[in-house]
């Protein structure tokens, strides 16, 4: 330092209650960055501000159609879907796996073993929506019944994993649970099923 | 300038300065810091260890986060300026500071830190971050400032030196600022005694907010240690200052610009977009202007490094000044709309503040303390050697804390983010499961904080051990100095143009203040008068959509909605959906401007330690509402949210309701003389409801009357206001 004060022999230019003050210029690297930000400040505001650059909201529109576009459900009819249902229903790993997603998302209003809870028991002949068919809960699940707080999940989670969590609630049917909650609906018999 | 030149025999006034007011400033300092540190460290293991708040209203994280950030901002680091500037000032002046004002000063403020402390862990709040106390706390603090003000003006106004130095500067800048901000900030209509409502709402609100909340880092974190600095380091190093012609542009860019970046707070919201843009612009280019103090710093500092190995304030100094630099590029990084899209909510802010409070305002104050107590009580340090060991206590803890919420935040801000490429669904839809994740940092956090914490009580003992050793206090220091400056005709010649500003402080202080309020109504005005969130006449004007409009709350939700604000669930719960795809994925359709359009303060938070809540209304019945407050875990077994049984004992009242009505009445809210009339009736009839439907839940009677129940009346309302978006991104 000492060395680059005589190549640089800046005098103090003031002195206050005991402290010098030298006047060495700016370095240019700290002056270079500073103009280069005002620069670029002016540009990028000006292109937003301008209506030249793309608001966020556009972006979002954009964004969430390509989103949506890859979300589409095979063109599978009612039959296949049942089809494909029985076949999770029928593996015992892949029915564990619906076992998984259930213990995640749905216990903690339908209990561990779906005796029930903030919402109702799951392994009763009585339904509130739909006959406790394969093809009705799969609807419930996937729409929710949002008057009731039974959110949907289709839009949440993967097709594979709401097919398996519906698979995982059939498989409850007549189970008995630790601490079932007294009986919600009709007793109804599931018509459409496998 | 020829006053140097005479003899100081010759000289014909004696200054004794007051240094009893920075004695007591200084201990002031230790105290808080003590508290505030402690509180934080708190905080930091309740969000670890939920059972932490041992079920206690007054020990619950969202009473306590406030405690802290006032603790520490205002007690702790407030302390340490008026120290730093009662005792550079008066030496830099040659002027002793007005004694009436000085003490009122001291004890206004020590009361103000007082009733914060006596009124924020109750609950009294008005739920506007680092701006909680309540209003005759607010006007306590206006006053209190103004007397320092009025005290630094006098000083200026009877000084001995012609010029202002740079940390005169900062210190008026400060002084204007923070006066402007606190005062438009609190604008408020009282309900009660310790209740208000502020007078802005929803994005309004959101804007004034931030521009107070950024610039009170500016003014209240920055300016005047930047002034601080200029003082203690070069004393200290005993060597010259770098660069004055430096000083000059770094010190006038930094406040112009700083004023511009509030809006960085609010990327992706709501807000206007165009103000977004203007506060990131304004961010990136406040990045060198605010290197310019560290670098004047750090080259002063580098002109003695060798004494940096021995002399551990120096050493406190230059970590500041690192910390600084370090604190002041990640602001502008984390401003930029994309990294903020990662980084916003999340802990990566935690760890950006912590690294600027706990290291550049903590490191410099510290030094300052250590400087200061030997000259203020004749005695040297205690032990020179526990400085050393405080120092790197501290560094490590800083370390730890700082490391481990970068980890934190940026791994928790990706897994929000994380879209599956085939399914376009979220990877980690389960907000819980990306707690899970960071949990252990937290750990580490609190270790960090453990340490720092550690470092401060090596400081306090240091500190008592030295004043225990001084038999006396010393006499006020007392110096021979030239007669009271006056300016001349004949002083403006050869001199250039801001050494003239410098003689002249009256116009400096105003030149600063209305460059600073310039910016401020450039950027607030449009959103305040001529936007349409504030009423339902130029919203319909503006829009022609009646039907967009939100219903206002009703007098139960009122009610429950004053809870919200009471128990802090804004520090850890947004309602503001961003306009991005991963939010919008989430949490349902990006928030709307108008949708807070009746939101007295505006809750849109700047936090999720839990999820947004902004559509959580009718997401779940009632009774998950009523289990899940009661015991988070119940409902959601893997939560760190508290426990809050108090709102299962704690009675309503009903009867204020109509006062509250009417308070928000005056602030905008479009409610009927029936409407005010009618609340406790109506407030009465809803809670009936919801008590009943709980009870076929399982639920005990005579629920009716408790505070939960408007708290989930409230919360089923949450974007439940206006019909739905039709559009996912909002209209």
């Amino acid at each position: 330092m000492a060395d680059e004060r005589k190549v640089n022999p800046d005098e103090p230019v003031h002195e206050i209650d005991g402290i010098v003050e030298l006047n060495h210029p700016a370095p240019f690297w700290w002056q270079a960055i500073f103009y280069a930000s005002i620069v670029w400040a002016i540009g990028y505001a000006g292109y937003y501000l301008g209506g030249s650059g793309m608001s966020r909201k556009e972006a979002l529109q954009q964004e969430l159609a390509e989103l949506a576009a890859k979300d589409v459900r095979p063109n599978a009819s009612p039959e296949q879907e049942l089809a494909e249902l029985k076949a999770i229903y029928t593996d015992p790993n892949r029915l564990a796996s619906g076992k998984a997603v259930f213990t995640k998302n749905c216990a903690s209003c339908h209990a561990v073993d779906g005796g029930g809870g903030i919402g109702p028991n799951l392994t009763d002949k009585h339904w509130l929506h739909g006959d406790g068919s394969i093809g009705a809960i799969l609807k419930v699940v996937r729409e929710g019944v949002p008057e009731k707080g039974m959110p949907p999940w289709g839009p949440i989670l993967k097709r594979e994993e709401v097919m398996a969590a519906a698979s995982f609630v059939r498989s409850l049917r007549g189970t008995t649970p630790a601490k079932p909650k007294a009986p919600q609906g009709d007793v109804v018999e599931p018509k459409a099923d496998f | 300038m020829t006053a140097h030149e005479k003899p100081e025999q010759e000289l014909p006034d004696l200054v004794r300065y007051d240094d009893q007011t920075v004695r007591n400033f200084t201990l002031a300092t230790l105290v808080w810091a003590g508290v505030g540190f402690l509180v934080g460290l708190v905080v930091a293991l309740q969000l670890a260890i939920p059972a932490l708040n041992f079920g206690l209203p007054w020990l619950t994280f969202g009473r306590l986060r406030p405690l802290h950030t006032n603790a520490v901002i205002f007690a702790f680091a407030g302390n340490a300026i008026f120290a730093g500037i009662y005792y550079s000032m008066q030496r830099l002046l040659k002027t002793r500071a007005v004694d009436g004002l000085s003490k009122f000063h001291f004890w206004g403020w020590q009361l103000i830190i007082v009733s914060a402390a006596l009124t924020l862990p109750f609950g009294f709040t008005t739920g506007k971050e680092y701006a909680e106390l309540e209003w005759p706390i607010d006007i306590a603090i206006a006053v209190v400032w103004i007397a320092f003000g009025a005290n630094m003006i006098s000083m200026v106004r009877r000084r001995r030196e012609p010029h202002l130095y740079v940390a005169i500067w900062f210190y008026l800048a400060t002084f204007a600022t923070i006066a402007l901000l606190h005062v438009v900030n609190s604008v408020e209509i009282p309900v009660s005694f310790l209740k208000s409502y502020p007078v802005y709402a929803g994005v309004q609100d959101a804007l004034v907010q931030w521009w107070y909340g950024h610039n009170a880092v500016a003014f209240f974190l920055t300016t005047p240690f930047l002034g601080l600095m200029y003082y203690f380091v070069p004393k200290v190093a005993k060597e010259p200052i770098y660069s004055y012609r430096l000083s000059v542009v770094h010190f006038w860019s930094l406040i112009l610009i700083y004023i511009w970046a509030g809006p960085h707070h609010l990327l992706n919201t709501a807000l206007p977009e165009w103000a977004q843009t203007v506060g990131m612009a304004f961010s990136v280019m406040l990045w060198i202007p605010s290197w310019g103090g560290m670098i004047n710093g750090l080259f002063t500092v580098r002109q003695a490094w060798h004494r940096v190995r021995e002399e551990p304030i120096l050493r406190f100094f230059a970590a500041a000044l690192i910390a600084y630099g370090m604190a002041t590029f990640e602001g502008p990084l984390l401003s930029i709309k994309s990294v903020s899209a990662l980084g916003h909510y999340t802990d990566w802010i935690i760890g950006h503040v912590h690294g600027g409070a706990l290291g550049w305002n903590g490191f410099l104050s510290f030094g300052m303390v250590y400087f200061l107590v030997p000259k203020l009580w004749g005695k040297e340090m205690y032990r020179k050697s526990w400085i050393n060991t405080h120092f790197w206590l501290a560094t490590i803890g800083i370390v730890l804390y700082v490391v481990s919420m970068w980890v934190a935040g940026i791994t928790q801000g990706m897994m929000w983010m994380a879209i599956d490429h085939a399914s376009g669904k979220l990877v980690y839809p389960d907000f819980v499961e990306t707690v899970l994740r960071i949990v252990p940092l937290y750990y580490v956090r609190a270790l960090g904080g453990t340490m720092y914490l550690a470092g401060f009580v090596v400081m306090a003992v240091n500190v008592a051990k030295t004043i225990a050793s001084a038999k006396t206090v010393p006499a006020d220091e007392t110096v021979r100095a030239p007669a009271i400056f006056k300016v001349g005709r004949e002083w403006f010649q050869d001199q250039k143009p801001h050494r003239i500003l410098e003689g002249l402080p009256v116009a400096l202080l105003t030149l600063a203040f209305l460059g600073v309020l310039a910016g401020s109504l450039i950027e607030l005005v449009p959103i305040l008068t001529g936007a349409a969130y504030h009423d339902e006449v130029t919203w319909n004007a503006v829009n022609g959509a009646a039907g967009a409009i939100p219903r206002t709350y009703r007098p139960l939700e009122v009610a429950g909605r004053d809870i919200y604000v009471r128990e802090g669930c804004y520090l850890c719960h947004s309602q503001m959906i961003r306009q991005l795809p991963f939010d919008v994925l989430r949490y349902g359709p990006a928030s709307t401007p108008e949708e807070s359009m009746w939101d007295h303060p505006f809750q849109w938070g700047s936090k999720r330690t839990g999820p947004d809540l902004a559509r959580v209304g009718g997401k779940y019945p009632d009774s998950w509402h009523y289990r899940h407050m009661r015991d988070p875990r119940d409902v959601s077994p893997q939560s760190i949210m508290p426990t809050y049984p108090w709102l299962y004992r704690q009675t309503l009242d009903f009867a204020e309701l109509p006062t509250k009505l009417r308070a928000l009445r005056r602030v905008g809210v479009p409610y009927s003389d029936a409407d005010v009339a009618n609340a406790e009736a109506d407030a009465r009839t809803q809670s009936g409801e919801i008590a009943a439907k709980l009870a076929s839940d399982g639920a005990p009677a005579g629920t009716e009357t408790r505070e939960i129940v408007a708290l989930i009346a409230y919360l089923q309302t949450l974007g439940k206001m206006t019909p739905a978006p039709t559009k996912v991104g909002g209209n």
